[in-house]
């Protein structure tokens, strides 16, 4: 067992930047008796401490999984590159925040995987702890290495790394896996293949171990065969069917992170409907929580943590039943210390405005709003339900109600997108500006930021290709030639770092020697533009000669087999197909809590559909 | 929202502090908004500036850097409210995250002026791991203080700058030993307009490699009011 004390850190945290990162001690945080807590679980973020700290997600596992006597949480994040380097020189393992021991002497080390751009962190917080990187050189002496989150419902690219994955919502089903674990670690038998085949019968449990795939000749996957009675063909998702109360002892951080503020979840899942968002697929269905849920658990919030922000946190803040109501209270709590309230993610509509003018009592800095694309027709095609009109209506109450700043988000790439379309971005924001200009002069700012559209598993455009280097460049160019003005301010993602993410978003169990490989070569941080290498990962496919374009570029038929077709968010693929096809005749599919489009999530989930009062899902 | 009328300021409280053991490696602005969220979940009656973007009434007297300890930062807080500091220290103290604490809180006048404006000195005790022997280290500590200027280069805003080092620094002692090596003593300028930093004059003596620990012992400010 290895702890490290404070005098080792003494030792190393001169050297590095940011050295709150690494010292824990935060408001909040939980520190039980390692000794006698039977079970002891890591949960890891493969990402740097400011980034990790500000995930709800994590909040919400570490609550639960304190809440028992006789399981202890602590939390690991990925060491910036410094770091790294000076643990090494020191040989210091990689640390919980909580007791400073080692990853190494955990029972369990889960990871959130947030997306697919920090895969190979995961590497290095494995191997700074001393843990052998693939699952097969572990032994029952290792913990357990179990992934879980939005980054995880293609986890194939990692299937080498990891001994379990949990898919979708991790209240209930951690508690189960941590049953099992005890009662395993109780039971005496002392084979991991044992666990595996236990913990394989969980719902929502995935142990690629015990599954066959057979390989196709190119990027595919022929077949995915359950080897043992245990593991299902088909893994499906978990939900809860109801929204429990939220965490409201949240750990207040002693450095400014990201997201350095309280917040409440106020909707899981969204019901827009946009095709090109996996979000919107693998968050279903859409459950509110209660207003007084929410205003509960936010006065709890704030007096614990002494947060002077709340956040309400969603998909799509403006379609909350009862937002405007929320937003009230919350403006207009009793006198004392000002708190204000932020609302990410609002809906292109006067509304949100509105909304938003409701909380930015202070200072109108920026507004964001996310067409995604310039032309009705593609808007139709992706069913981004906006309108030109629409946007207007909104930049004009925007900027006339103070803001000077709009931002906007685009997509360059999107299926069946010609050049056009991205002319029609150019115009689009130059009459954008112009209302701007109408009110505030030339003092009025329009910010594009233009990313680069990845078709992701469970979406109605997992079959497309990502669009190639070339038409990205044309159409970014159009961008750049017609928005010069100094009154545009125009933020792009690097085409390179899109492949990337598509190439693993996409991929299959060959990616696992290429991640390890890119790795070991030095590929650390890849969502960081600074440490992004792309000439490394371009080597590593190369060297297992395979072709890192072929996963991203390559359209893949009906037919074929998905990577990822065995795991299950419960919306049927041929829901999927039928969304594609409408988007390619411009056919509109309207809001699902007006009318059910029939994705297959209530039949997916029945029992828990059946089981809860009408109105809690917002599936008509 | 109105922006001319100040802020009611009823109470106005000066504070001791320590800041030590891992907490030392928060930054100074980081460590304010700690200071406002636990003053927060002690349900204390601060005050904020008005405008746009309110800001807590709490003052440092002079920002402590990264990996220092303190026996000595001071906190100016103004309250709406009167209240006991004995109060506030009883209410605050068990907000604080681990290797802050209290040492003690008194009233000040509200006409006070800041305490930034009137800073003069700090003292600082350093730990060296060293096997020389004390009298080489007074010895050098000597050469140092007996030198007219000690021109050094500093990174600012990206550029190199020179300054000189010499009118910066007051006094330096060999304080005592300790079992690996040698504890010094160092008296600086710290004010708006000049401040010394003690691992300056350390890497001047040569001993950087040898430092194990800084930590702010003293400040020194001027007590006579501006009016008397």
């Amino acid at each position: 067992m290895v702890m490290i004390r404070e005098s080792d850190l003494d030792r190393i945290l001169p050297q590095v930047t940011r050295p709150g990162r690494y010292i824990g001690q935060e408001w909040n945080s939980i520190v039980k008796d390692w000794e006698s807590t039977r079970l002891r679980f890591a949960l890891a973020y493969p990402d740097v401490y400011e980034i990790g700290m500000s995930n709800l997600g994590v909040m919400i596992l570490y609550d639960i999984l304190n809440r028992r006597d006789d399981v202890l949480a602590e939390r690991a994040y990925a060491p910036w590159p410094d770091m790294e380097a000076a643990m090494r020189r020191e040989s210091m393992p990689l640390y919980s925040m909580e007791t400073r021991h080692s990853l190494r002497d955990f029972d369990i080390v889960g990871f959130t995987l947030p997306c697919e751009s920090n895969y190979v962190n995961v590497l290095t917080m494995l191997d700074l702890a001393g843990i052998p990187l693939r699952f097969d050189d572990r032994t029952e002496d290792d913990p357990l290495i179990v992934g879980g989150g939005s980054g995880a419902y293609n986890p194939e690219p990692l299937a080498d790394f990891f001994d379990l994955f949990v898919l979708g919502e991790g209240e209930e089903v951690i508690i189960e896996l941590v049953d099992a674990c005890r009662d395993w670690k109780l039971s005496g038998d002392r084979s991991k293949a044992g666990l595996l085949m236990h913990l394989a019968a969980i719902p929502g449990v995935y142990v690629p171990s015990l599954y066959r795939v057979t390989l196709g000749p190119n990027c595919n996957v022929a077949a995915v065969e359950p080897t043992v009675p245990e593991a299902p063909g088909t893994v499906l998702k978990r939900i809860v069917a109801e929204l429990p109360p939220p965490p409201t002892r949240l750990l207040v951080p002693n450095i400014r992170i990201v997201h350095d503020r309280a917040a409440v979840e106020i909707q899981r899942g969204c019901t827009q409907g946009c095709r090109f968002c996996q979000a919107g697929v693998i968050y279903r269905p859409v459950r509110e929580r209660p207003p007084r849920d929410v205003l509960k658990a936010a006065e709890e919030i704030l007096s614990c943590t002494g947060y002077e922000e709340i956040a309400l946190v969603s998909l799509s803040s403006s379609d909350y039943s009862h937002i405007e109501d929320l937003v009230q209270a919350l403006t207009d709590r009793p006198p004392g210390p000002p708190v204000s309230v932020a609302l990410p993610s609002l809906r292109t509509d006067s509304f949100s405005v509105g909304l938003a003018e409701m909380i930015q009592r202070t200072r109108k800095t920026g507004l964001t709003f996310a067409p995604e694309a310039g032309s009705q027709r593609l808007r139709d095609a992706i069913n981004k339900k906006i309108t030109e009109n629409d946007l207007m209506r909104t930049a004009e109450a925007a900027y006339s109600r103070g803001w000077r700043r709009i931002k906007l988000y685009f997509m360059l790439g999107l299926p069946s997108e010609t050049d056009d379309d991205a002319h029609a971005i150019v115009k689009l924001a130059r009459k954008v500006l112009a209302i701007g200009r109408a009110v505030h002069g030339r003092k009025a700012r329009l910010n594009l930021s233009v990313a680069t559209f990845i078709p992701k598993p469970h979406t109605p455009y997992q079959w497309l290709p990502m669009a190639d280097r070339e038409t990205i460049g044309r159409r970014q160019a159009i961008l750049r030639a017609g928005l010069s003005s100094k009154a545009f301010h125009i933020s792009w993602s690097a085409y390179d770092a899109a492949l990337h993410e598509a190439a693993l978003a996409r991929g299959d169990r060959r990616l696992g020697r290429v991640i390890q490989r890119a790795w070991a070569q030095g590929a650390r941080f890849d969502a960081w533009g600074e440490h992004f290498r792309p000439d490394i990962w371009r080597e590593a496919f190369a060297s297992l000669e395979l072709d890192q374009e072929s996963y991203a570029l390559r359209g893949r038929p009906y037919e074929e087999n998905l990577p990822w077709d065995h795991l299950s968010v419960g919306v049927t693929k041929s829901f999927l197909w039928d969304e594609y096809q409408r988007g390619l005749s411009g056919e509109v599919s309207p809001d699902c809590r007006e009318r059910c489009l029939g994705c297959g999530v209530t039949t997916a989930f029945a029992s828990q559909h059946r089981a809860i009062n009408e109105g809690v899902w917002k599936c008509p | 929202m109105p922006m001319s009328n100040p802020v009611l300021v009823l109470q106005r409280l000066r504070m001791r502090y320590r800041k030590e053991s891992l907490i030392k490696y928060v930054s100074h602005l980081d460590l304010m908004r700690i200071w406002e969220r636990a003053l927060r979940r002690a349900c204390m009656p601060v005050a904020y500036s008005r405008g746009f973007n309110p800001q807590p009434k709490i003052v440092s007297a002079a920002a402590l850097p990264v990996g220092f300890s303190s026996e000595a930062e001071v906190l100016d807080i103004s309250l709406v409210r009167p209240l006991a500091p004995l109060d506030v220290l009883k209410k605050l103290s068990p907000q604080l995250p681990e290797g802050l604490s209290i040492m003690s809180i008194e009233e000040i006048a509200i006409t006070e002026p800041s305490l930034q404006s009137r800073m003069r000195q700090a003292e600082y005790r350093i730990k060296l791991r060293t096997s020389s022997p004390r009298h080489e280290i007074g010895e050098r500590i000597q050469a140092l203080l007996s030198t007219e200027s000690i021109p050094r280069q500093k990174l600012r805003k990206g550029r190199m700058r020179s300054y000189d080092l010499r009118p910066l620094l007051d006094d330096a002692w060999v304080e005592s030993g300790w079992d690996e090596g040698i504890i010094l003593g160092m008296r600086l300028q710290l004010s708006g307009q000049s401040t010394g930093r003690p691992d300056d004059v350390l890497e001047a003596l040569g001993y950087s490699d040898d430092t194990v620990s800084i930590r702010r012992t003293r400040l020194i400010w001027d007590q006579a009011s501006p009016n008397a």
